[in-house]
């Protein structure tokens, strides 16, 4: 399965736990409005991701929760138990359905239907509220029985004919008055053609609605028309069919008695059906087959990702939407229905045929492919498209071969409609009990409580994995205490074989206790392909974003680390990837002048070195200019002249990590939100990372990032000062020194000494902490220096002392002592005893 | 050209959007006599279709489309 | 002559949904990413017969760009069709009232888009 999928499986099983949680919280606090927009925030993204795949299912089921959870967001819908439930139950759905694609990679027929059904007992609960006030603003009127007799006979007696048969029958009957607004051309409104496709159109009228008429002093682009139309389609199919003008119309139903003499037939049934504006259902059709194919409100498996997905459903042969390809054969039919442009029509025809024919395929329905080829080669030798419509018909619709595009709106388009259904037992095994048919209580196979736990992978609170981290922590340092327990027996007891003996069973606990160690941390670990994955999509956008190209080259994404630090590392090294698609690589043409290939390389590589993960980000664009950097950082003031003057190109490039600094005079759309390399280099070390950049004009440009493998375990020296041991990331210190006193001068207040040709400021480890001592000497007349980073400084921090170096369990502090800025936290030693670990940062920034 | 207006005959074809109103409502008021010939026009926009209903023009010949022509004889011919 | 439909929206993937679908259907399509290069593209001359836009983007949204193009001399009858997700009435009456002939609801589906084009363009 492809790692994205696998992602999105993944992160929608973790939404779908949440949102469950968060329906339940709800009903415990349905006010509660933060619980609400999280909630709506997690459906939203989830339906947005949803999008990506090719599971229509997914997006159907997920757009009406979100529909609905919008509704009550705000208020217009009342949060109940049962919406809760229903919401609960689409949830299980939806897992259910990511479970399925996990296990098979694909969906089987049968869900589109579920999910249809899904999704519309959603809406339900939504259309009960909100109905009434989306569609139907259109005033319902009351017609008098003289005003109804009075309309009736305005008809002409064949359409009064097909009326009364038709309320015979249960259908409706109405009257509709449309009085467009005048300025309604410049909506882009044709009031005559709204009218011309009013459903169940039996009869109409025109007339205008200023009082007289006269072209010497009209205004042609003011519509004074008022159109009185009679309809034999429902009060639903009108409002639906005006619903961009309900304030321009009004509807009354006819009451039944409304006919003058409802039981005589005024001519015989078979008299000749040739009425003013009486229409007919099989003329109708036409300008109705389509918008009946298509109403809004109407749920059904035709779907937009169906239909873009036409070239797969044709290409990849075993269909697993039999639904999709219905609703494809629907559109097909629409589409050859649709007025025609003498120039696209073969052409039309032949992709129709093509869609078609990938259907047939896809759906096993081999067995029909003549008939289609037969009706095919018919219809491009006539050059219409009857044969087509009409096979189409029989095929897959069950309607009766009509007269060409003129069909049947009930029969042949319906959604979901019988001819379906027919289709369905063929191919697809229905569920034994079919859930659906009218039931609110609807019920899939299978639900959330029913599932067993198959998984193989157990989701684990973080909470108890640190626990496990914490005491493995303890247990290392613990066991550090048996060498000093072996060395007392030894030589404070005298007990050399004891001693012997204590030393060997420490090794056996030793290699335990580190391969526990290990295995805990591998828990928290994850590849680092975890972010990388979506670098491919996002070169691919950005560079077709800029018109450039670039071919991005991945390298050890199978490199594990810890979550944390995985997890921190998204956003900086997006950042980094955009930076250098943005201002590195240039474009073709910019590029084939330099002589380089059009085509930009970008290449990531991931490597683990020891107890590291470095990361690479290497472009071979037209790479930073040390000059132009410095002259910009002049600029805006980040540095002064006597450093603008002396500084190494190697100094100056790392100026692109100094606050506020951009080199691009234009903010670009793409990197330049705001963030800068400033932030990625503080991204970076929040998580005790390191980040460099090198720099060859014309060649490239690459960054280097160089991470712990694990947070757990911090890298510390050892240093003494004051009869004191302190510990220092190492993470934090640049090299450690042995200088004469004398290299050190005071210059005014402060102290510098030169290192490697540039000046360094020094500090006493004891001044810092406040301590009264003065730092020891060595015998040569030495002092101990640790040059650490302190923002884009070096600093000289004297001490008394370099010990060693120690893996260690930083604790942070806790209590009062947080807010200790100049202690990172305190670890506890093989000895027993307890190790300060000092923040340098904090410590220098505090002085 | 959806619209050719003559001194004797206006021919409307295909369909005439409402661009052509201008058109057609300065022929009306110059060529009180003309006809109009429907036979290959499939819709009129309002706004032509208001301009016609205060002219009431003698209709040379209706649309094909018996629909359409049922609605333009409803409101061209004077009853 | 295949009529053009100019599809204004800035996510590719509803661009290339409503493409697919509008060519099927018979129609040439022109897409634009937000308001200003619709703009432009009409401002160079361009004459679809059916304007589809978002009304959700950046540089110039829909509703800007609807009072731009009812503002151009060809253009003040076109019909326009919004695409939104938004169901609340004074989006709607902002729409209505800057020119919008009517709504499509995202996500557009297939059949719902052909079913409004064929409501409000004449063949």
């Amino acid at each position: 399965m492809n790692p994205m999928l696998e992602q999105f499986l993944f992160e929608a099983r973790e939404s779908v736990l949440s949102i469950g949680q968060l329906l339940m919280r709800l009903e415990v606090t349905p006010e509660d409005e933060e619980v609400m927009a999280v909630l709506f925030r997690i459906v939203h993204t989830l339906k947005g991701n949803s999008g990506l795949f090719d599971f229509p299912e997914l997006p159907r089921v997920l757009h009406e929760a979100e529909s609905l959870m919008d509704a009550v967001r705000h208020g217009e819908v009342a949060f109940s138990k049962d919406l809760a439930d229903r919401l609960l139950e689409a949830m299980d759905f939806v897992g259910l359905l990511c479970d399925e694609i996990g296990a098979k990679g694909h969906l089987d027929a049968s869900y589109a239907v579920q999910s249809a059904r899904m999704a519309e007992s959603l809406r339900s609960l939504l259309a009960e509220v909100e109905a009434p006030p989306e569609v139907a603003a259109a005033p319902r009127i009351v017609l008098s029985p003289e005003d109804a007799r009075r309309l009736v006979a305005e008809m002409p007696l064949s359409a009064q004919d097909a009326a009364s048969q038709g309320m015979r029958a249960g259908g409706e009957f109405n009257w509709l008055e449309y009085s467009p607004v005048d300025d309604c051309f410049f909506q882009g409104d044709d009031p005559f053609f709204q009218a011309r496709g009013t459903p169940g159109l039996l009869w109409a009228t025109i007339e205008s609605s200023a009082p007289t008429l006269s072209l010497a002093d009209m205004d042609l682009y003011r519509c004074c028309l008022v159109f009185r139309v009679w309809s034999i389609a429902s009060r639903a199919e009108l409002d639906t069919y005006y619903r961009f003008v309900p304030d321009q119309i009004s509807v009354a139903a006819f009451p039944a008695d409304c006919f003058a003499a409802p039981d005589v037939e005024p001519f015989a049934p078979d008299a000749e059906p040739v009425h003013a504006i009486t229409i007919d259902d099989d003329s109708l059709g036409a300008g109705q087959g389509i918008d009946a194919a298509a109403e809004v409100s109407l749920p059904g498996p035709a779907s937009g990702p169906a239909v873009a997905a036409v070239d797969d459903v044709a290409d990849e042969g075993p269909a697993s939407d039999l639904a999709g390809v219905l609703s494809l054969v629907e559109i097909q039919s629409a589409i050859l229905r649709m007025p025609l442009d003498a120039n696209g029509s073969l052409g039309r025809t032949a992709g129709v045929v093509a869609t078609l024919r990938g259907c047939l395929r896809a759906i096993g329905f081999r067995a029909k492919l003549p008939e289609l080829e037969a009706a095919a080669a018919l219809a491009i030798r006539e050059g219409t498209v009857d044969a087509l419509v009409a096979w189409l018909g029989q095929a897959f619709l069950h309607e009766p071969p009509g007269p060409g595009p003129s069909s049947n709106k009930e029969h042949s388009i319906a959604p979901s409609g019988e001819s379906l259904r027919a289709l369905r037992p063929e191919t697809a095994v229905a569920p034994s009990r079919s859930p659906m048919s009218g039931d609110s209580e609807m019920r899939f196979g299978r639900r959330a409580e029913d599932s067993s736990a198959s998984s193989k992978t157990i989701k684990v609170d973080q909470a108890k994995i640190d626990r496990l981290m914490n005491l493995i922590g303890e247990m290392v340092v613990s066991k550090n205490a048996l060498p000093y327990l072996a060395g007392r027996a030894e030589h404070v007891f005298g007990v050399r074989d004891l001693s012997r003996e204590i030393k060997s069973q420490y090794a056996v606990i030793n290699r335990i206790a580190e391969e526990l160690q290990d295995a805990i941390m591998q828990v928290r670990m994850m590849p680092m392909s975890f972010v990388m994955q979506r670098f491919p999509r996002l070169v691919r956008d950005i560079s077709r974003k800029l018109g450039k190209e670039v071919h991005l080259v991945l390298e050890g994404e199978d490199t594990e680390a810890d979550k944390a630090i995985v997890e921190a590392l998204g956003d900086p090294l997006v950042h980094i990837v955009r930076n250098s698609l943005d201002h590195g690589i240039e474009l073709p043409d910019v590029r084939i002048a330099a002589g380089k290939p059009a085509a930009g390389t970008l290449q990531i590589r991931v490597r683990q070195i020891a107890d590291r993960v470095h990361i690479d980000i290497r472009d071979d664009g037209k790479g930073i200019d040390p000059a132009v950097i410095k002259q910009k950082a002049l600029e805006k003031g980040l540095i002064d002249e006597a450093t603008f003057a002396r500084i190494t190109d190697q100094d100056a490039l790392s100026l692109i990590f100094a606050p506020g600094f951009s080199t691009m005079d234009v903010v670009s759309e793409l990197s330049g939100r705001g963030v800068g390399m400033d932030v990625v280099k503080t991204a970076v070390e929040n998580v005790h990372g390191v980040i460099s950049v090198e720099s060859e004009k014309g060649k490239g440009t690459t960054l280097r990032v160089s991470l712990p493998l694990s947070l757990a375990v911090t890298n510390v020296m050892i240093v003494e000062s004051a009869g004191q041991r302190f510990g220092v990331p190492l993470a934090s210190i640049v090299e450690t020194v042995r200088m004469r006193r004398s290299a050190i001068r005071l210059i005014k207040q402060s102290q510098i000494t030169v290192l490697r040709n540039s000046i360094a400021s020094v500090i006493s480890l004891n001044q810092l902490l406040n301590l009264s001592e003065e730092q020891l000497i060595n015998d040569d007349d030495e002092l101990a220096l640790l040059f650490v980073r302190h923002g884009d400084e070096r600093v000289g921090l004297i001490v008394d002392e370099v010990v060693e170096t120690s893996d260690i369990i930083l604790k942070p502090m806790a209590g009062v002592l947080t807010g200790l800025a100049a202690y990172a936290g305190s670890a506890l030693m093989g000895d027993g005893s307890v190790l300060m670990v000092l923040n340098v940062e904090g410590l220098l920034s505090c002085q | 050209m959806p619209v050719e207006l003559t001194s004797e005959c206006a021919v409307f074809s295909g369909v005439v959007g409402i661009d052509d109103a201008e058109a057609v409502l300065s022929w009306a008021l110059k060529e009180p006599l003309a006809t109009i010939d429907f036979s290959a026009c499939t819709h009129l926009h309002s706004a032509t279709l208001q301009v016609l209903m205060a002219r009431k023009p003698g209709v040379k010949a209706w649309p094909a489309d018996g629909d359409f022509a049922a609605w333009l004889k409803s409101v061209l011919v004077d009853i | 002559m295949g009529r053009t439909i100019l599809i204004v929206d800035d996510s590719s993937l509803m661009l290339w949904t409503v493409n697919s679908t509008l060519h099927m259907a018979g129609f040439v399509v022109e897409k634009a990413e937000d308001g200003v290069v619709a703009l432009n593209k009409l401002k160079g001359g361009l004459k679809p017969v059916l304007i589809i836009t978002d009304i959700n983007m950046p540089h110039m949204g829909g509703i800007e760009l609807i009072q731009n193009v009812r503002a151009m001399p060809g253009l003040r009858f076109i019909p326009i069709l919004a695409m939104t997700t938004e169901s609340q009435a004074e989006k709607r009456a902002e729409g209505k009232k800057a020119g919008v002939t009517g709504w499509l609801v995202k996500p557009v589906e297939a059949s719902q888009l052909l079913a409004v084009i064929k409501q409000v363009l004449p063949a």
